[in-house]
């Protein structure tokens, strides 16, 4: 199944004691599939001790070893795709620190297709959750969106692809673990329709220094990044600053004086990210078209309700009801029409939001 | 010489009669009672010794042999004082008249006085139902006993005049017979809608919630008045009738919590704290099996104070009495029914630093978080709750602003109105209020057009709702429908409906 470079690496990356940097030094710079353990020998040692070094280089050359390793993978329903491995997508391969093997389960086309991130915060309001579900669903006619798993922003961008299948989803992990623990259902359905991608062999725990590792693959995977949302210390910054780093769009959407958790994306913009409120915005530098659905009907009283909400951004229903001179009870009907039809949502407390 | 006296001993809220029996013969002095007694009957033994010698009575120095019968059934409580006593002095020679047919109740002082005792509103209508028709009672029981047409209650002070009474030494009157007045007032529950400033959503959710007999929880930041519009609740809910207030009376009787009024006229309002046991909610105990507290909110309201801080095993008890609006409590002595038709109100934060959905300040939570503290409250208990409304956050203006309130009694004047159409609607059935409607009743009488259906349709796709939650819908679409006077299901109704849900974003799907 596996070609014998591609073996060496999968078995190499079986060691979890030894690092990226260090694996990255014993394939010369990926110039071979065949660790140079003599050469680093000293320097591996400090690192890693002398019975872990010697353990590591015997079991390399063992064939039983190798078996195990791949019985066990194959057991997971884990399929490897190395860097030397011809689906390997070719954008990653291009940044400064490809990952050696990407463990994955799903569907492996989505690999070699056009990929496009989007990120944000998992302290996210819900009205700019549904229009990151919104605006996901509509790259993913394009492109693959790529994403994490965590709540709030991930988990909005990969509901709103999931229909399509054109979702990746990049863990900070391994197969044995699922974090955030109420998302563990997305991930059986982003397995089943899309595709679950992580770097860390599968008895890796999650870790928080994990996290800015895997965003460096959804950084490098993608053609552009979408940030959606971002406080100023945001782990979505780290992605769009590794973007920018290896020369991609960075995508934002803006944020008023004040909000916490968007300054990141005021930020980002500041430096050059661009200011996305639509899917134009994000279409129309790789020169492609976006046509929009129809829209839809609304009653005299609904659309009247609507430019009020518009006009606001937020307003509550008793304040609603102050300005249409009427009872809050009466005007729900048509609120919960609007919220049907997609065009405002609730964030709480009674409150509307236009979407 | 051999007497018999008849008590009653109370089984939850049902009387079984007791006989006394006393047989007193000469041997070695002694006082055996025999039948079960708990510590509190065995320790009369002193009270009655010195009652009847401090009411001027012998006390017989003989072998004292008395039986409780039947036998098997445990005897808890001091009432058995009185009958005791009695047929101590009928079995000593010292009391000849015919005690045939009447109950006795009662606990002794030292001096010989009777104290009042608890459970004898239940006692009487089962021994009603029994056949018996003549009673004696501690006076201060009287306004209890009161209320029970077509018997004969003699409400005494003390051991001497129960003996005069029984010999024909003197006359006494029977208690006069009281009609029943419900707590007419709104006033009288020391709260009103009016005081609630604002929360016009929140309002008409309660109103609505009290229409349909449908329990609701109210999500909103801390000091936003979720507690006020509970204590509401009582106030729009139909005055109680007749019936309704003997069975809660009945529970409160024997729990010993009644008023000085002797009936309870006003809706009860019960507020657990969210340390409360599952037996304390349900009911239960050692030896006599207590009423819980969703009985003593019976036929009023049970308010649960933020929710998701009581034990998960506590609010998964509810589940059951909220189905089948009674509680059975087994207990290895036997099992015990106790009514518990309650409106659960319920109220909670909307996450865990409170701030969820406030205008003014941040919510510092994650997702995860807001899921985690929701998930404490469980699926199916929620399902049971039809109206999940969202408090605003109150802003400051709102607090001062001279806005005219609506007054509870007007409220109250549109919900039974409401109530009056499900009563006519529901004349042949065994439900009452739409919120019990079982599948096959929605069927019945909740039709829906074809513009409902599709709106329904669409409210679950772009809402995210469970299955479960469509019948919800429908049954609170009914209501609405009557508070409005519309025969049919309108597609405001339902979208209406669609919006009392416990939602915003977070705990729908993402």
């Amino acid at each position: 199944m596996y070609n014998e470079k591609e073996t060496d690496l999968i078995v190499l990356c079986s060691f979890g004691q030894i690092s990226y940097k260090f694996r990255y030094k014993l394939l010369s710079g990926l110039e071979s599939s065949k660790p140079d353990f003599l050469k680093y020998a000293p320097e591996l040692i400090k690192s890693v001790g002398g019975g872990v070094y010697n353990k590591v280089r015997e079991a390399f050359y063992s064939g039983a070893y190798r078996q195990k390793v791949l019985k066990k993978l194959e057991e997971k329903g884990i399929i490897c795709v190395t860097v030397f491995s011809e689906n390997y997508p070719q954008q990653l391969k291009n940044t400064p620190a490809p990952p050696l093997v990407l463990y994955c389960k799903g569907n492996l086309s989505l690999l070699s297709s056009r990929c496009f991130g989007v990120v944000g915060s998992r302290r996210t309001q819900s009205n700019v959750l549904k229009k990151c579900a919104e605006i996901s669903a509509q790259i993913a006619s394009e492109f693959t969106v790529v994403t994490g798993l965590a709540d709030g922003a991930d988990t909005a961008a990969a509901e709103g692809a999931l229909k399509s299948g054109s979702l990746i989803s990049v863990l900070a992990y391994g197969f044995d673990y699922c974090y955030p623990s109420c998302n563990a259902a997305l991930l059986k359905k982003i397995e089943k329709n899309g595709l679950v991608i992580t770097e860390f062999s599968p008895s890796t725990a999650p870790q928080a220094y994990y996290f800015p590792l895997r965003n460096r693959i959804i950084a490098g995977i993608s053609e552009g990044v979408l940030v959606v949302s971002a406080g100023i210390r945001s782990g979505a910054l780290i992605t769009a600053n590794y973007a920018m780093d290896y020369g991609k769009e960075v995508f934002a959407f803006p944020y008023g004086i004040g909000v916490t958790y968007g300054a990141g994306c005021n930020l980002l913009i500041k430096k050059g990210g661009t200011l996305t409120e639509n899917i134009l915005d994000i279409f129309s530098p790789f020169g492609l078209d976006f046509k929009q659905p129809e829209k839809k009907t609304l009653s005299k009283e609904e659309s009247a309700l609507l430019a009020i909400i518009r006009g606001q951004g937020e307003i509550f229903v008793a304040e609603l009801a102050e300005k249409t001179g009427k009872q809050p009870f009466e005007l729900i009907p048509a609120l919960s029409s609007l919220e049907i039809k997609g065009l405002i949502t609730r964030i709480g407390g009674n409150r509307y939001s236009v979407v | 010489m051999l007497s018999r006296i008849i008590s009653f001993a109370l089984c939850g809220l049902d009387g079984v009669p007791v006989e006394v029996e006393t047989d007193i013969n000469r041997g070695v002095v002694s006082y055996d009672l025999v039948g079960l007694p708990s510590a509190a009957v065995k320790e009369s033994r002193d009270r009655i010794e010195s009652a009847i010698k401090n009411s001027a009575l012998r006390f017989p120095v003989n072998k004292i042999t008395i039986n409780l019968a039947p036998a098997d059934l445990k005897k808890e409580g001091a009432h058995y004082d009185l009958p005791l006593a009695i047929s101590i002095l009928k079995a000593s020679d010292q009391l000849d008249c015919d005690t045939d047919g009447i109950v006795m109740l009662g606990e002794l002082a030292l001096n010989g006085a009777l104290r009042p005792v608890s459970g004898i509103l239940p006692v009487l209508i089962s021994a009603k139902t029994k056949g018996y028709k003549k009673f004696i009672v501690p006076a201060a029981n009287a306004n209890e006993a009161s209320y029970l047409e077509g018997t004969e209650v003699y409400a005494l002070d003390c051991l001497k005049d129960a003996v005069d009474f029984l010999t024909g030494v003197k006359q006494f009157a029977p208690v006069p017979h009281r009609g029943f007045a419900a707590g007419k007032s709104c006033q009288k529950y020391g709260c009103d809608l009016n005081l609630v400033r604002g929360q016009k959503v929140a309002k008409r959710a309660l109103e609505i919630a009290v229409a349909g007999g449908h329990n609701i929880l109210f999500c909103g930041p801390p000091g936003t008045g979720k507690t006020l519009l509970a204590r509401c609740v009582p106030t729009i809910m139909p005055d109680m009738t007749f019936d309704e207030a003997l069975e809660v009376t009945k529970i409160h009787s024997v729990a010993g919590a009644l008023s000085e009024e002797g009936i309870v006229s006003l809706r009860p309002f019960r507020t657990p704290h969210h340390t409360a046991t599952t037996v304390s909610l349900c009911g239960g105990g050692n030896g006599k099996v207590h009423a819980g507290e969703v009985s003593m909110a019976h036929k009023g309201v049970l308010f649960l104070d933020e929710l998701p801080e009581y034990s998960r095993r506590t609010l998964e008890s509810l589940r059951q009495p909220l189905e089948d609006r009674v509680i059975t409590v087994a207990r290895a002595g036997g099992a015990v029914t106790f009514p518990a038709d309650f409106m659960l109100c319920a109220s909670m934060n909307p996450c865990p630093c409170g701030n969820y959905g406030s205008a003014y300040l941040t919510c510092s939570c994650t997702p995860a978080q807001i899921h985690n503290y929701r998930s404490k409250v469980s699926g199916p208990l929620l399902d049971r709750i039809d109206l999940q409304v969202e408090v605003d956050g109150v802003k400051y203006d709102d607090l001062t602003g001279e806005s005219k309130e609506e007054s509870s009694a007007q409220v109250k004047k549109r919900v039974e109105a409401a109530r009056e159409i499900q009563r006519e609607r529901f004349k042949n059935d065994k439900v009452k209020v739409n919120a019990a409607m079982g599948e096959r009743q929605i069927q019945n009488y909740c039709a829906l057009s074809q513009d409902c259906e599709q709106i329904l349709k669409q409210a679950f796709e772009a809402l995210h709702l469970s299955a479960r939650a469509r019948s919800r819908i429908i049954k609170v679409a009914r209501t609405i429908a009557d508070l409005s006077g519309e025969e049919n299901i309108l597609p405001a109704h339902i979208l209406e409906a669609a919006s009392y849900r416990n939602s915003n974003g977070v705990t729908d799907k993402f």
